[in-house]
């Protein structure tokens, strides 16, 4: 993250490489250019701070964050545990609503029985 | 996070489940009371609690009184679509319009009648207690006061 960021952000770091030469490097090339370079290269002060920053800006960015954060949360066991039993109970829920009801199957039989209703429904 | 959908998957086959088995079993324990060819028994078989005995011939008569039901039916149509023609027309009360009104009161009085009968006849073979709650519960069906009664359509 932090060299991605070095390499698409070349104003923020005094331009003391190449930056060209840069961009045709692969991540391991780059990391031992970095490497090497460590402790030659002043940096900003509040480089760190920025760097967080951006970070957190692309946190924020990210699709489909809640769905990150539950799965994240769900993987502890009681939360874990916990999920399953709602579903669990749920799903027993909903199965035990949308029977026949009373009322339904008493109307049924005064329809089957009274010729006005009858009448009245052709 | 691969352990994590493994679980929110894991979470939602277990609801699913859940719901299938009590689905199916709530079905099975209706069986009992949904007849095959007659489901509109239900009612009877559940809330009156009837012995196999009562059902059995709670079930004849009614057997016996759908083809009268039905043509009860087709009767008091005929008088609703004699009346509407004859009403619709006209300015004034002329004798066809007279005749179609007193012929849809009394196909409506016969079948009120018939139903009514029907009714009793049934509660004959409950029990005190199902037969007060049968009458009190069917009987509002075949007296229809929805013309008379304040909430009627006249809003008296």
């Amino acid at each position: 993250m932090l060299f991605a960021f070095w390499r698409e952000e070349p104003g923020i770091i005094p331009d003391i490489f190449n930056y060209e030469e840069t961009k045709k490097m692969n991540d391991t090339e780059f990391d031992d250019m970095l490497r090497r370079a460590r402790g030659d290269v002043p940096l900003p002060d509040s480089f760190r701070r920025d760097v967080w920053n951006r970070i957190a800006g692309e946190e924020q960015r990210t699709p489909m964050r809640w769905f990150r954060s539950l799965v994240d949360d769900i993987v502890r066991p009681w939360s874990a545990v916990c999920g399953v039993a709602a579903m669990v109970a749920l799903g027993l829920w909903l199965g035990a609503l949308g029977g026949p009801r009373s009322t339904d199957t008493k109307m049924v039989y005064a329809e089957s029985i009274s010729p006005f209703l009858q009448a009245g429904q052709k | 996070m691969k352990k994590g959908i493994f679980v929110l998957i894991l979470a939602i086959v277990a609801g699913v489940v859940a719901f299938t088995l009590m689905r199916s079993h709530k079905i099975d324990s209706s069986k009992g009371s949904l007849l095959d060819n007659m489901p509109e028994l239900t009612w009877l078989r559940s809330d009156l609690e009837l012995t196999d005995l009562q059902f059995a011939k709670v079930t004849e008569l009614h057997v016996a009184y759908r083809p009268q039901c039905l043509e009860m039916c087709h009767r008091i149509r005929e008088a609703h679509e004699r009346l509407d023609r004859a009403a619709r027309p006209g300015t004034e009360v002329t004798a066809e319009l007279k005749a179609a009104i007193t012929d849809h009161a009394r196909i409506h009085a016969e079948c009120q009648e018939a139903m009514m009968e029907h009714l009793y006849r049934t509660a004959a073979v409950l029990d005190e207690g199902q037969a007060k709650r049968y009458l009190k519960t069917m009987l509002p069906y075949a007296l229809d006061f929805s013309h008379s009664e304040p909430e009627g359509v006249h809003g008296h």
